[in-house]
């Protein structure tokens, strides 16, 4: 009697459990959403571009725009979303894709945020990344297949040094480089010149061919420091290599794509003290050149002289040579002006060349004009240089006479001799002095005043006009005549002889002698008309002589409406001119 | 006349040791000139400026004027009466020399004509509407007579073309003469006579300076707002200058005599 028991445990047991088990019960509890953080790569070099992604499943979700992380710019770029289907039920998963750039070297950290999805909150976890320096030796990355390099000559230079240096792009594949859309290298501390020249090249990095681009260009730093230079950012135009239908040389498209180069790490050094006092900013390597405009001249009269600087190294700096020794109530001086062509600049290998002008007025007689110096930096010698013209002999008189321009030009170190040419040279004319006034009696005008029209204009205005309005009227008397005649030659037109037929109730003579009247005139007026046309006229004409001429035809009965009706309709269907 | 005899009069009347022979125009000049020998500039330049308020033209006057100008200190004014002068005789060697030695002494600021320009600059104004306006009835009379005669009507198609072709060349020369007047004549030119001239960025005193003018320079005059000249500038620039330091190349202004000139107003009784 014991037995039933252990079935009625079971049963309760089933019964309590139930509830907790059924498919529907669970079905009926609220969906949690969920969001996951990841990152494509959470090691990226500084300027480059990194991508972290947020997972959502469960449905859209309100995501900020930025992202506020300090030293890191992170940014929404856009969302994909897709259906995932599992244990029989459907669940969308959104993926919102934030692109991330750092310009400092360090571990930075995207916090955890709080994400709205329907009507739920759900916080997302944080994420580290790190934002690391990519070095000039590992800016050659035969893995990448679009990268840029950064090249500097030397690490360690002086203030105001010209250093000349490349931005390269690399892609990979044979003329896979189309051209470099734009460049933007910026340092507060340097002065950059623009990229104006691009050389392409190719060659092998790690077994793999690659073509590049090379933009070389100058920077001067203007303070000293240590400084951190790049990365560049080169947008660089490829081959899309999803286009050209197969036919890659003929139909392929291109696209630009944005790298970031390589940082280069920077010590400027300051100019050493001592500088002399004609240094006025040059640091390189140069010559000085000095000519004056006249060399005879007046007390007060102005020469213009002229500073030909030539050399290797930052003249953008360089301000104009100064007397040797003041000239105060000697020589006056006006400031000088400089001229500095782009091309004729120095690029830091080549010589370039900048000319400096400056007014001098002698303020007392004086048998010569005084050496000019110019000082610069030599930054391979690591010295200052002072150049220094050759004093300049001049007259300075009451009477001026002209005479030639002197050019001379003193080598750095030593002197040597002057070089005369050996064949005479032609004399230009020299603008020393005003010419005298005119003494003998002037060429009088009578009057200026040509854009007068005066009464001759107007009078042949007259005489043309009254030409052509008489020929005007000439022509179209002419004309009108010429109508009239050729309209009395031709007779009466059909046009005119349709319009005079006589409707029903008329005689029958008087309306077929009309119609055949007009069928006559449409013949004249249509000698080339084609043979059917001519035929069924010529039935017409048949019919009318019949009636006209039989004497059978009843010609003074009167017409009947359908017979005019069915005529005229024969004749409103010819082509009338 | 009048007006000519009363500036001799006034010019007798100056002096009482250096008088002019005559009261004619020659006289004049000839009497400035002998100013301008013995060093008595400012009344030379008084003189010939006498001659040309009395509405008497001459390149030989505005050169001498120029000349004269310039030794009294005033670039600026020479520079105007020496480019006058070149207007009247573009062929004019003193004129040509002394605007060479005046541009490198001052380095004046000038409009680098082309060719083109200078060509146009070098045709006189009226041949434009004359040259145009010929053109035009030539047109319509080709276009007339051919409909008009039988002799023309033959070759009917012929004499309309040269009648269309007589129409553009008249639209070419009036273009041609629009452009003139309005960039190239020299009535758009000015140029600067005084010293301390700078072109600003806005009529008002206390704008920011786009460039200084150095006396001499040239400008391109677009528009006179009272006391201040919006000008064109050699360069491409543009900026606003006072009026008072630009004086136009062309027409000439009603009088050129300064105010200050020491000229008795009272006629007096001269011994020969």
């Amino acid at each position: 009697m014991a037995l039933p028991k252990p079935p009625l445990l079971f049963l309760l047991t089933v019964l309590a459990i139930l509830p907790i088990t059924r498919p529907e019960a669970r079905a009926q509890q609220p969906f949690q959403p969920t969001v996951s953080v990841t990152a494509l790569s959470n090691r990226v070099a500084i300027g480059e571009i990194g991508v972290v992604m947020f997972k959502i499943n469960g449905g859209d979700a309100q995501m900020p725009s930025k992202i506020a992380v300090e030293g890191l710019e992170v940014a929404f770029t856009g969302k994909e979303s897709r259906v995932n289907m599992s244990q029989g039920v459907n669940t969308i998963q959104t993926i919102y894709s934030y692109r991330f750039r750092g310009n400092e070297p360090g571990t930075f950290t995207i916090p955890e945020i709080d994400i709205l999805v329907g009507r739920t909150t759900v916080r997302s976890k944080a994420l580290e990344v790190i934002i690391y320096e990519r070095d000039e030796s590992e800016a050659m990355d035969a893995t990448r297949p679009i990268f840029g390099k950064l090249e500097m000559p030397k690490a360690e230079f002086y203030v105001n040094e010209l250093l000349p240096f490349t931005v390269t792009g690399y892609v990979r594949g044979r003329n896979s480089l189309r051209d470099i859309s734009h460049v933007k290298f910026e340092h507060e501390n340097f002065v950059m010149k623009s990229f104006r020249n691009v050389r392409t090249e190719g060659g092998e990095i790690g077994n793999t061919y690659y073509s590049s681009a090379i933009l070389p260009s100058t920077l001067f730093a203007l303070q000293p420091g240590s400084f951190r230079l790049g990365p560049a950012d080169i947008g660089i135009r490829v081959l899309d290599s999803g286009s050209g239908f197969g036919f890659s040389s003929f139909f392929s498209r291109t696209m630009i794509k944005d790298v970031a180069t390589n940082t280069v790490n920077v010590t400027v050094k300051p100019l050493p003290n001592g500088a002399p006092l004609s240094y006025t900013g040059g640091v390189g390597k140069f010559k000085l050149a000095a000519v004056p405009s006249i060399t005879k001249i007046s007390v007060g009269d102005p020469i213009s002289m002229k500073f030909v600087v030539t050399g290797t190294g930052n003249m953008q700096t360089m301000e104009a040579p100064r007397f040797s020794v003041a000239q105060t109530d000697i020589w006056k001086t006006y400031d000088a002006s400089k001229k500095l062509e782009d091309e004729m600049d120095s690029d830091g290998y080549s010589e370039g060349a900048v000319e400096f002008s400056q007014v001098i007025i002698p303020e007392a007689k004086v048998d010569t004009i005084p050496p000019f110096e110019l000082s610069y930096f030599d930054p391979s010698e690591e010295k200052y240089v002072t150049l220094k013209t050759d004093p300049i002999p001049i007259e300075v008189s009451a009477d001026t006479a002209g005479t030639q321009s002197v050019m001379m030009e003193r080598p750095e170190s030593g002197s040597s001799p002057q070089n005369f040419p050996s064949s005479a040279s032609k004399p230009t004319a020299s603008y020393n002095d005003m010419l005298h006034i005119r003494t003998a009696n002037p060429r009088w005008i009578a009057t200026l005043d040509t854009k007068k029209k005066g009464v001759l204009f107007y009078l042949v205005q007259s005489v043309f006009s009254i030409a052509f309005f008489t020929l005007l009227g000439f022509g179209a008397v002419r004309w009108w005549k010429e109508r009239e005649l050729r309209a009395t030659a031709d007779g009466p037109r059909f046009r005119d002889l349709i319009k005079t037929i006589p409707g029903p109730g008329t005689t029958r003579r008087e309306f077929y002698q009309s119609v055949s009247d007009a069928l006559a005139a449409w013949k004249d007026e249509h000698p080339e008309a084609p043979d059917n046309i001519l035929q069924v006229i010529d039935r017409v004409g048949e019919k009318c002589d019949a009636i006209l001429y039989s004497g059978a035809g009843q010609p003074n009965a009167p017409l009947s409406r359908d017979e005019a009706s069915e005529f005229r309709s024969i004749l409103q269907k010819l082509p009338q001119k | 006349m009048i007006r000519g005899l009363c500036c001799a009069m006034l010019l007798l009347t100056s002096t009482s040791w250096s008088v002019p022979k005559g009261n004619d125009k020659d006289s004049i000049f000839q009497w400035a000139n002998e100013n301008f020998e013995q060093g008595d500039f400012e009344k030379a330049s008084s003189s010939y400026r006498s001659l040309i308020d009395s509405g008497h033209i001459s390149p030989d006057l505005f050169y001498n004027l120029g000349t004269s100008l310039y030794r009294e200190g005033k670039a600026g004014e020479a520079m105007l009466w020496l480019r006058r002068a070149q207007l009247l005789d573009g062929n004019l060697p003193e004129a040509k020399q002394n605007t060479e030695f005046l541009r490198t002494r001052i380095a004046f600021l000038e409009f680098a004509d082309d060719g083109f320009q200078l060509f146009l600059r070098g045709i006189p104004p009226g041949v434009f509407l004359w040259g145009g306006s010929l053109l035009v009835w030539l047109g319509l009379v080709s276009i007339a007579l051919s409909f008009s005669l039988q002799r023309f009507r033959d070759n009917q198609t012929w004499w309309i073309a040269l009648g269309i072709a007589f129409l553009m060349l008249s639209f070419v020369m009036h273009r041609l003469g629009q452009f003139r007047d309005s960039r190239v004549a020299p009535e758009n030119f000015a140029t600067v006579i005084v010293t301390d001239a700078v072109a600003s960025t806005a009529p008002t005193p206390g704008s920011s300076t786009v460039i200084e003018l150095p006396p001499g320079s040239e400008v391109r005059v677009l528009q006179v707002n009272g006391p201040w000249t919006y000008v064109d500038i050699p360069g491409n620039l543009r900026g606003w200058v006072r009026s008072e330091s630009v004086e136009a190349n062309w027409p000439l202004p009603e009088k050129t005599t300064p105010r200050n000139l020491d000229i008795p107003t009272e006629p007096v009784e001269i011994a020969e």
